[in-house]
């Protein structure tokens, strides 16, 4: 264990580098992309006198190096810098929207798991069955549905139809359903294939018919000793899908008015505002940086070989 | 005689394949008696370790299934019986040692885990820590060192040879009337192999199982089995005591088993092999399928048309040759090719 704590240390400074590197090419990126951030938010009807003070406001005439410098050090002081859309500072726009998508991607992702897990189970130990087959074609739509129009089926049916549930916004508790059943239904797919695969391999392994010739059921065969062992790639798998959910859901935030960061970056690369893009793609690299190091601890957890 | 506590009656077990059905094991009986250890030797597919998955009922459906037989363990047979009353056989009643300690302890869980795992399930009122000092007790009769160290630990923390020691604990840790160790020593060195096997015979005598020994080894079977089952081609070819199979082999195959074989008994000038190689189960030759190597039938029609059935060759021992009463004359002719100066060697 000491070691691993060792690694954990390691990885977060190592991180520190990482993340250095992630705010020049974000910050570049931003630079050379087109479009005039003053001009867009100055509106279509503002002069060129109007534009050129809002640009000197904003810093834009600076030097790269010294726009740069200003961004990085507000960085290290804890300031991320103001909106230019909305004049609010960076950090209270993306602690604003954070929460709520952090709780749809956790949901998404615990969903995703139970489901996909609990499918491909089964599907290793009833192989080439009918049942087998079943979750393989559900998993192979799972994986091909576009979101937007796997929700916009599950809002027509569930909240135009049957009524049941809100279609979009997050003001009730159960608001959260629709989407986050529409962002799962990937991570189902995904997990449940890789769950499948696992299993089947380590179902065929000599220790398995070790436990059977125990006398142990089959359940403690699948799960204790099955499940247990096949779990490393399924924890990956898990770990990277939610990942993608963090960073991917504007879609389903979208289809959902769903007020989480990912809409808030969509609409914050249309407009240029700089400040607010270079803010969420730090925190999204913060975030994945501590998903990994969570996922190293949860490898050494699961498979006592695993020692760093 | 007292009655069997293992009988293994007319069991074949087939395998489909893509190339064909593969008929692993082939009308196979034999009987296992109290406190005895019963040998079972062939070559590699002979059918030794698909008989003892049978029994175990750990034949993988599909693509293997068992077509037809009886398997009875004190007069009930296993095949038949529900798999709940089965799963409480395995385990406590019957044990099973696999071949290769490398794969066959879960990685994942310690040693102990593995151990109280089979105690637990046999007895669902012992407790955790009861098990564990269990689990102690067991290593310690297994000749782990530091046992209370050990339990904690993992299988990738323990050598091949310790590894096997707690296979051995497991296998025994309810007093089974039976005991199964399929070719247990053949992934270990040869210096921890004889250890192991000396754990093997203690924990034998400790529970006084019967023990079913599955090897091509014939230097082990000559030192732990009482009787002895030679099969060939997924057919038991010749059934006999320990000291009959070595000193008179009424069947050619075993025959050809002990003249490949190095003695320390007899001086041999050059080893004589078996010409050919183990036969294809999907295609078994027709008759007999050992006469394709056979020096006994010397390419007589009977052998090539007729299966022949386990002769009664007295003493309760029995061959599957229609030529048996000719093998001991050929046995002499083989050794004296062989260079034999019997008695000139060692003990």
């Amino acid at each position: 264990m000491k070691g691993t704590a060792a690694h954990i240390v390691r990885t977060l400074l190592l991180s520190l580098i990482t993340l250095f590197g992630v705010s020049i090419l974000i910050f570049l990126m931003l630079r050379v992309l087109p479009g005039d951030p003053a001009r867009v938010l100055a509106g279509l009807n503002a002069s060129e006198d109007q534009v050129a003070r809002l640009r000197a406001e904003l810093g834009l005439d600076d030097s790269l190096l010294a726009q740069y410098w200003s961004f990085i050090t507000g960085v290290l002081t804890g300031d991320l810098g103001t909106s230019a859309r909305t004049s609010a500072p960076v950090a209270s726009e993306i602690g604003v929207r954070l929460p709520a998508t952090l709780l749809l991607a956790i949901v998404a992702t615990i969903i995703g798991t139970i489901a996909g897990v609990t499918a491909g189970v089964i599907a290793a130990v009833r192989r080439n069955s009918m049942v087998d087959h079943v979750i393989s074609s559900v998993a192979m739509m799972g994986v091909s549905m576009p979101v937007y129009w796997l929700g916009l089926l599950l809002i027509l049916l569930f909240a135009v139809t049957l009524g049941w549930l809100p279609a979009a916004g997050s003001g009730e508790p159960l608001s959260i359903v629709l989407p986050a059943v529409t962002l799962a239904a990937f991570s189902t797919a995904l997990i449940s294939r890789m769950t499948r695969a696992s299993m089947l391999e380590v179902l065929g392994q000599d220790y398995v018919r070790t436990a059977e010739a125990k006398g142990a059921p089959p359940i403690t065969v699948i799960m204790r000793h099955g499940l247990r062992n096949a779990f490393i790639p399924i924890l990956t798998v898990i770990s990277l899908q939610f990942g993608a959910l963090l960073g991917g859901a504007v879609l389903t935030e979208t289809v959902f008015g769903w007020p989480g960061i990912g809409r808030l970056l969509v609409d914050s690369i249309g407009a240029r505002d700089f400040a607010v893009v270079q803010g969420i793609v730090l925190v999204y690299a913060a975030a994945f940086i501590l998903l990994n190091v969570i996922v190293d601890v949860l490898y050494v957890v699961v498979d006592p070989r695993i020692r760093y | 005689m007292s009655s069997p506590v293992l009988s293994v009656r007319g069991l074949t077990t087939e395998f489909v394949t893509p190339a064909g059905v593969v008929r692993a094991v082939n009308d196979v009986s034999w009987d296992l008696f109290p406190g005895e250890t019963l040998g079972v030797v062939g070559e590699s597919g002979s059918g030794k370790s698909v008989t003892a998955m049978s029994i175990l009922g750990l034949i993988q459906s599909p693509p293997g299934r068992i077509t037809a037989g009886e398997i009875l363990f004190e007069g009930r047979d296993l095949l038949t019986m529900p798999d709940k009353e089965l799963r409480r056989l395995r385990g406590s009643e019957i044990g099973m040692i696999f071949q290769d300690p490398m794969t066959s302890l879960n990685p994942v869980l310690t040693v102990g885990a593995q151990i109280s795992e089979a105690l637990r399930l046999h007895d669902k009122k012992m407790s955790k820590n009861a098990a564990r000092t269990r689990a102690i007790e067991l290593l310690t009769m297994v000749g782990v060192p530091n046992p209370e160290g050990r339990v904690d630990q993992y299988p990738h923390e323990h050598s091949g040879g310790m590894r096997q020691r707690a296979m051995i604990a497991m296998a025994i840790a309810n007093d089974p009337k039976v005991l199964i160790a399929d070719e247990p020593t053949t992934a270990l060195d040869v210096t921890i192999q004889a250890q192991v096997l000396d754990v093997l015979k203690t924990a034998k005598e400790r529970t006084n199982a019967a023990t079913i020994l599955i090897t091509h080894d014939l230097g082990l079977i000559a030192e732990h089995a009482d009787r002895v089952v030679v099969m060939y081609g997924g057919k038991v070819v010749e059934v006999a005591d320990v000291f009959s199979i070595f000193a008179a082999p009424r069947h050619p195959y075993t025959l050809g088993l002990m003249s490949s074989l190095p003695r320390l008994d007899v001086d041999l000038a050059r080893l004589d092999p078996i010409p050919g190689a183990p036969p294809n189960l999907i295609d078994l030759p027709p008759g007999c399928s050992f006469h394709p190597r056979c020096r006994v039938s010397k390419g007589r029609e009977r052998c090539r048309t007729e299966v022949p059935p386990l002769y009664d060759t007295g003493d309760g021992a029995r061959a599957a040759c229609h030529f048996t009463e000719e093998v001991p004359a050929e046995m002499a002719v083989v050794y004296r090719e062989m260079g034999a100066r019997l008695g000139s060697g060692g003990a």
